[in-house]
């Protein structure tokens, strides 16, 4: 245990000293501020008009209730607004009555709503009386995803951590003085998993502060944050066993990034019968707990489930990387 | 110049194909191209599902729900068992009728919050099924123009397509670029340059020749092996390599101000980050602020998919946005490049 604490003192004393991990640590939580500062825009918008003045003032305020609204002078320029790449519909007027005016590639979805609030602003009429009732918190699915995928980069910046110290360490050829010492490679590993663990810990702390404030368990965040350990470090010694000096690390991370976050994520989208050739990786289970952590009920698997098999395939995961990478360390 | 020029651009791609950076665009090239066709559904996302509660008199509305394809187990006999469906499936709405025919009430139950805007609108699509199975058109309508023909909507595969190129093939160029510099920094490469003929005009278009060149290979491999041939190929093998070659300039007039990797990661990261902002704007098409649509990842993303799926629209102006951002960042990029890099080189 003494010679770990020692061996994790000198990490951090390299980690401090690099601004690679200074500066990783504060990317994310910069990326998490920008993300809660942008989101609320997104999920709040509503349909945007290109109106052109014609239509009258009635028709302009009527339209306001249901997005944004830009005025011009005439036709021409309406149909030069629409035909921008974003979803915007003109609203002119026609023979008699209000012309909507598409591109026609918009989605058929967006089309019914522009035709919906059409309809009704030129036809007047009140059929529906409208009460909303919200059951629940639930954040929508762009919510969800965002949230777990800057949880899971910031575990992922703690294996980063440690994975550049290891190419410090070679770099500087200070993992050939310690191969000499008594230092056993399951020091080594359990030095380099502390590191990680600590250094993603602070990270999703903050992370998760910025995105949720009080509204989460951070009781569970951290205890995911433990159970991910094994994940964590088995990024680290990969990064670390596969480069020799910084600029190949970042070649390594380039290609360990996506098979980390991007395949966890793009599993939203698959179908529930295929889901099971996801249920091997650890991560796939490490982004269910993240969900269930910030959006209870979220997954259907609940909580602990997802954190048990984070930790069990974390740690064959793990040891198949050390069997890969154990020559390149040089310690016994 | 010229022979100088080509001289320049074999040592660059021999140097860039030897080391791990080949390998790197090897190995994400394979995990985009089983992504695309293994992980990205060709079918549209489902959307959210809908459970019903018809409490209107005489429960006129339930059998034209039924009728109109709507499941029997998604309406329910009671409130309280459509707010439980509702809580435990997060992907759904609830809507209970009220009243009568003639004076409709609805109560939604839904996850989260709503803004004033989109429960308008969700009023509005309410009440045109309304008038539509009502037969009402009450003072007055409207009509639909497209100003190009109607296409059908694209698959998530072609939809994930553009994205994919412009935020991994096209900006291989910014981080290369920088590796590149602070790899010839170090083993003192840039010093040898500077005391030899070399020109920095030729040395910056020698590695933008390079990546450009790369970029377009890497581009069309991930195209046609995951669309096949795309309908414009000559455009778009175009767009790619000025694409690519504006993202290398930007990339060296941003590397030059660091001296190694350590120092840029930071500032390169969270350019490349923000370059990314806007696949928000793609997701979400009504939600494009002004100033998403200055990034010039705006401009290339909605071109991209114009290429791969044709709608009409002219994308040459794209081409010509192009020409403008390579000469405006080569303009901008020769001074730095000669003043921090070469000039560092004299030392």
């Amino acid at each position: 245990m003494k010679k770990i604490w020692s061996y994790l003192r000198q990490d951090f004393t390299t980690a401090l000293r690099d601004n690679i991990v200074l500066y990783t640590i504060l990317a994310p939580l910069l990326v998490a501020v920008l993300l809660k500062a942008f989101l609320p825009s997104v999920e709040e918008a509503g349909l945007h008009f290109a109106v052109d003045r014609g239509v009258g003032g009635a028709v302009v305020a009527a339209l306001d209730q249901y997005g944004a609204v830009e005025l011009y002078d005439h036709t021409a320029a309406v149909i030069d607004r629409v035909e921008r790449p974003d979803t915007v519909a003109g609203i002119v007027p026609g023979n008699g009555d209000l012309s909507l005016i598409f591109e026609g590639d918009e989605e058929p979805g967006i089309m019914e709503s522009f035709e919906a609030v059409a309809a009704k602003v030129a036809a007047g009429y009140d059929l529906v009386e409208l009460t909303t009732v919200s059951v629940s918190e639930a954040d929508s699915l762009l919510n969800q995803v965002l949230f777990a995928a800057l949880i899971m980069m910031a575990a992922l910046i703690g294996g980063t951590a440690a994975g550049f110290n290891i190419v410090d360490e070679k770099e500087s050829r200070a993992i050939q003085a310690a191969a000499v010492t008594p230092l056993r490679l399951s020091h080594f590993i359990a030095a380099r998993g502390l590191l990680s663990v600590i250094t993603g810990g602070i990270i999703t702390l903050g992370t998760g502060l910025i995105l949720a404030g009080s509204g989460i368990n951070y009781g569970l965040l951290l205890l995911l944050i433990a159970f991910s350990g094994f994940v964590i470090t088995a990024i680290g010694l990969a990064v670390g066993g596969t480069a020799n000096n910084q600029i190949t690390a970042i070649a390594s991370l380039k290609v360990i990034m996506p098979v980390y976050m991007t395949i966890p994520i793009l599993t939203i989208f698959v179908s529930e019968k295929y889901q099971y050739l996801f249920y091997i990786l650890p991560n796939y289970w490490q982004f269910q707990a993240v969900r269930e952590v910030f959006f209870p009920g979220s997954t259907g698997y609940g909580f602990w489930l997802p954190a048990w098999l984070t930790l069990v395939l974390g740690a064959v995961f793990l040891a198949v990387i050390v069997q890969l990478f154990r020559r390149r360390f040089q310690i016994r | 110049m010229f022979s100088r020029l080509v001289n320049l651009f074999k040592l660059d791609l021999n140097v860039t194909l030897r080391n791990a950076l080949a390998w790197v665009m090897g190995g994400t090239l394979v995990i985009m191209i089983l992504t695309v066709h293994f992980l990205i559904p060709d079918s549209e996302f489902e959307g959210m599902r809908q459970y019903f509660l018809d409490e209107t008199e005489h429960t006129v509305l339930k059998g034209a729900l039924l009728e109109a394809g709507v499941a029997e187990e998604w309406v329910f006999n009671s409130y309280d068992s459509l707010h439980e469906a509702v809580l435990q499936d997060r992907q759904s709405v609830g809507l209970v009728y009220r009243g009568s025919l003639e004076s409709l009430q609805v109560v939604m139950l839904h996850h989260g919050a709503l803004s004033p805007e989109n429960v308008n609108l969700l009023r509005a699509s309410l009440e045109k099924t309304m008038a539509e199975s009502a037969g009402l058109s009450p003072g007055g309508g409207y009509q639909v123009e497209y100003l190009r023909e109607l296409v059908e909507p694209v698959s998530n595969k072609m939809h994930a397509l553009p994205s994919l190129l412009a935020f991994e093939v096209i900006v291989i160029g910014f981080l290369m670029v920088a590796v590149m510099i602070f790899q010839e920094k170090s083993e003192g490469t840039i010093k040898a340059y500077r005391v030899s003929p070399g020109r920095t005009g030729a040395y910056l278009l020698s590695k933008t020749l390079v990546f450009a060149s790369l970029g377009l290979i890497y581009g069309l491999v991930f195209i046609f092996s995951t669309m096949g041939l795309p309908p414009n190929l000559p455009l778009l093998c175009l767009v790619l390599a000025l694409a690519v070659s504006f993202y290398t300039l930007a990339g060296a007039a941003v590397a030059v101000f660091f001296n190694n990797i350590s120092e840029w990661i930071f500032v390169g990261v969270g350019l490349l980050m923000l370059n990314m902002v806007p696949i928000i704007s793609y997701g979400y098409p009504a939600f494009s602020p002004a100033v998403l649509t200055y990034l010039p990842s705006y401009p290339l993303l909605f071109g991209l998919r114009e290429l791969l799926v044709p709608t009409g629209k002219p994308v040459f102006l794209l081409v010509w946005l192009l020409l403008a951002l390579n000469a405006a960042a080569f303009a901008l990029c020769l001074p730095l490049v000669h003043r921090k890099l070469m000039k560092e080189g004299r030392s």
